[in-house]
């Protein structure tokens, strides 16, 4: 009976949605891992990817004949759904299931690569993505990755800062074309921008920051990141420039709180008190309660299905910053397993009454691990950004702290601030060269100027020489 | 920025949700320095108008066509050429119904007509703006220019009745002078397109006609009467074969002469302005 799956299932891709049959045929639960794999295949056969997770699992698991068939249309399943939890971290426990052809052995390679960066297992990491050569079509996801695992201070050994540099200009040098190819190269040049940072080549940085693509999903980050070798370069005006640009309402899906810091640290640099301290209140008073409300689900640790709703229920949603939630859910591995939700509610609305037997647990199976899945990811992400946050806000007392100390210098030596500013005149403002053009800014927020902002500020401190040097 | 860009954009985008404690500052000012995405110096622009209808004329109606090479030396400073073809050119329908109920004919001087010619002007940007549009920003400017040229002129003869079309007559080439104003829209990366209204300005009364003056013309008339236009006697320039032969349909070129004589005697010279709006295309090499 089970060899007329795939047939039952093929039939059913015809048509709207799988055949009543289907359900019929398994009600019984496989019992070895064949059956498994048989079940999978014709839940594949009948465009049900999501649901055919459970039983291939269960075969790719088991060793035997079955075991090389599974990872196979496992790696398949994972392909088409783009989906960057369970598979992954299902190869990542079983290093002993191995495709068969050497296209899907490569993905193995990377999806084990990628899980064990992502857990911390540097070397191993690095071992793996070694595996995967140039000229595969993954080469450049996973000499992306290599370059995260080489310049890492906790790899073994220690950061190999050179060869990340290597590893980060072959990704960007590869002219590949489509969406995957693009979003990749603008993460090496972000990547490449904090390296040069990193090693204070500061010119380079925010060159490297610059040529982030503007229609990437990490350019507001690259945005506000590249105000620091502006600032640590002596760029005021510029780092202040760049920091504008993330007000700009276009950018209302980014969290991008520590732009504020630095934009308050550049302030305080010039002993601008009173601007310093307007940022640092509008900063406190925005993410303070938002602050308060991520450490106590941090703290709480809601269910997965409320942790979820977090980012799929537009009510819930509320509850955090309006930046966070979008910028949560576009995190990549976030994005994969709200997706897997979707797919598998979709599945199951396509099974629909057929559906009594063993898809339908099949499918509760998988939906279960997806949402525990997604729910961690999201849950981690949430820790991570409450002691952000925190750190950011104990940042913000701190530089309060010496805004007063510096207010308390500046009357301690009688300096009049207020007047002292007004005797100075704003320094002018740069003109750019013959091919740019100059814009005023007025309130309005143009999406093609975003970014090319520069500011001019006056220095308030007494003399040049009592700059505070925070750089 | 602009007034139509300002309403745009707060029709799409809705209330600023990020309060800037900076904007208030006296101590802090922002300008934005954006590459332009669509450079014009040093490059070359060839804009085409193929259907241009002159605008307020009086005794005349023309439709020309130009083509104008512009090469922008700097970001706000270019240099047109600019040649034009009338197409169409003919007594308006105010000198017609002048003529045609009141027999009363617009002067000679009054009905010149422009037939060819060409342009040269500095131009000049000196607004430029941008708006959103169509989910993009088309980036524009305001540009002035004058100039002058050289144009083909000509007169009509016998307007277009059931003997047969209108013919003309050429009264020669003249100083052309030109002036405008327009918005230039930038498109993508290298495309253009135009609309600007300009003004050819010529001079000058009738003195000959085909080149032949009234001493010619008067010989030319003496021989038609006799029965046959020989052109003995008349000078060098006068184009006596303007006036032999018929038409295609059947009117005799040499019934010209006598209206020719006419306009030529008539004295008198006029400012003569072909006001024309310009919808171009462009593209920018």
């Amino acid at each position: 009976m089970r060899r007329l799956l795939p047939l039952v299932g093929l039939l059913a891709c015809a048509s709207r949605g799988p055949a009543p049959d289907l359900a019929a045929l398994s009600r019984v639960p496989p019992r070895t891992p064949a059956e498994a794999l048989e079940l999978g295949q014709s839940l594949q056969a009948a465009r049900l990817d999501g649901a055919s997770l459970g039983p291939l699992r269960t075969a790719a698991a088991a060793p035997g004949p079955a075991q090389e068939a599974a990872v196979e249309a496992l790696l398949g399943a994972q392909s088409r759904l783009d989906e960057q939890l369970l598979v992954p971290a299902f190869l990542a426990a079983h290093p002993e299931a191995q495709p068969g052809s050497a296209e899907l052995r490569e993905r193995a390679l990377l999806l084990r690569g990628l899980e064990a960066q992502r857990t911390g297992a540097l070397e191993l990491a690095e071992s793996l993505l070694r595996r995967i050569p140039p000229q595969s079509n993954l080469a450049a996801r996973a000499r992306y990755a290599l370059a995260i695992v080489l310049s890492d201070p906790r790899r073994p050994g220690g950061p190999r800062m050179q060869a990340a540099l290597d590893e980060l200009q072959a990704v960007l040098a590869d002219g590949g074309g489509g969406r995957d190819a693009r979003e990749i190269r603008a993460l090496a040049q972000l990547a490449l921008g904090r390296l040069l940072y990193g090693l204070r080549d500061d010119a380079a940085s925010a060159a490297a920051y610059d040529r982030v693509p503007r229609d990437a999903r990490v350019w507001p980050e690259s945005l506000f990141e590249r105000g620091y070798p502006r600032f640590r370069a002596g760029d005021d005006g510029g780092a202040l420039g760049t920091l504008h640009a993330t007000r700009a309402p276009q950018l209302r899906d980014s969290f991008l709180p520590e732009a504020r810091i630095l934009e308050a640290t550049v302030l305080f640099h010039a002993c601008l008190y009173r601007e310093t301290r307007g940022v640092l209140d509008g900063l406190t008073a925005g993410y303070r309660p938002l602050s308060e409300r991520l450490a106590a689900l941090a703290e709480r640790r809601p269910s997965s299905a409320e942790e979820v709703a977090l980012l799929t229920d537009p009510g819930r949603r509320a509850a955090l910053d309006p930046g966070l939630g979008p910028a949560l859910a576009a995190e990549p591995r976030i994005a994969a397993g709200l997706r897997l939700l979707r797919t598998l509610e979709a599945e199951r609305t396509r099974v629909g009454a057929a559906g009594e037997g063993e898809v339908l647990q099949q499918l509760d199976r998988v939906q279960e691990e997806a949402l525990q899945a997604t729910a961690q990811e999201i849950h981690a992400r949430i820790v991570e950004t409450a002691a952000a946050l925190r750190d950011l806000l104990e940042q913000a007392d701190v530089l309060r702290f010496e805004t007063t100390r510096g207010e308390t210098e500046l009357l301690d030596a009688d300096v009049d601030q207020r007047k002292l500013l007004a005797a100075r005149p704003l320094p002018p403002l740069p003109t750019g060269g013959p091919a740019d053009e100059r814009w005023r800014v007025d309130g309005e927020w143009w999406a093609d100027e975003i970014g090319h902002a520069r500011a001019t500020l006056k220095n308030g401190c007494p003399a040049p020489q009592a700059t505070p040097s925070v750089r | 920025m602009n007034l139509l860009g300002a309403i745009v954009l707060a029709a799409v985008l809705g209330a600023d949700p990020a309060t800037d404690p900076l904007a208030s500052s006296p101590n802090v000012q922002y300008r934005v320095l954006e590459p332009k995405p669509f450079p014009d110096a040093l490059r070359h622009e060839l804009v085409i108008s193929p259907l241009v209808p002159q605008v307020g004329s009086t005794f005349t109606t023309h439709w020309l066509a130009s083509l104008t090479y512009t090469f922008h030396a700097t970001e706000w400073l270019g240099l047109r050429v600019q040649p034009f073809y009338v197409w169409q050119a003919q007594r308006s329908r105010f000198s017609s119904e002048l003529l045609s109920r009141v027999r009363q004919d617009a002067a000679a001087a009054s009905s010149v007509m422009l037939k060819d010619g060409v342009v040269a002007a500095p131009e000049w940007t000196p607004i430029r703006g941008k708006f959103t549009a169509f989910g993009g920003t088309v980036r524009y400017g305001f540009l002035l220019f004058a100039g002058a040229g050289v144009g083909g002129t000509e007169i009509e003869l016998k307007t277009s009745d059931a003997l047969g079309p209108a013919t003309y007559g050429s009264t020669g080439t003249r100083l052309v002078v030109t002036g405008g104003a327009g918005f230039r829209m930038q498109l993508g990366s290298r495309f253009t397109v135009r609309l600007e209204v300009q003004d050819l300005i010529h001079w000058g009364s009738v003195t000959r006609v085909d080149g032949c003056d009234a001493a010619d013309l008067q010989i030319l008339v003496d021989q038609h009467t006799a029965g046959q236009v020989t052109g003995a006697g008349v000078s060098g320039q006068c184009n006596v074969d303007a006036f032999r032969g018929t038409t295609a349909g059947g009117y005799d070129r040499g019934n010209d002469l006598g209206v020719a004589l006419g306009k030529v005697n008539e004295g008198g010279s006029d400012t003569l302005q072909v006001v024309g709006v310009y919808l171009g295309f462009g593209v920018e090499l």
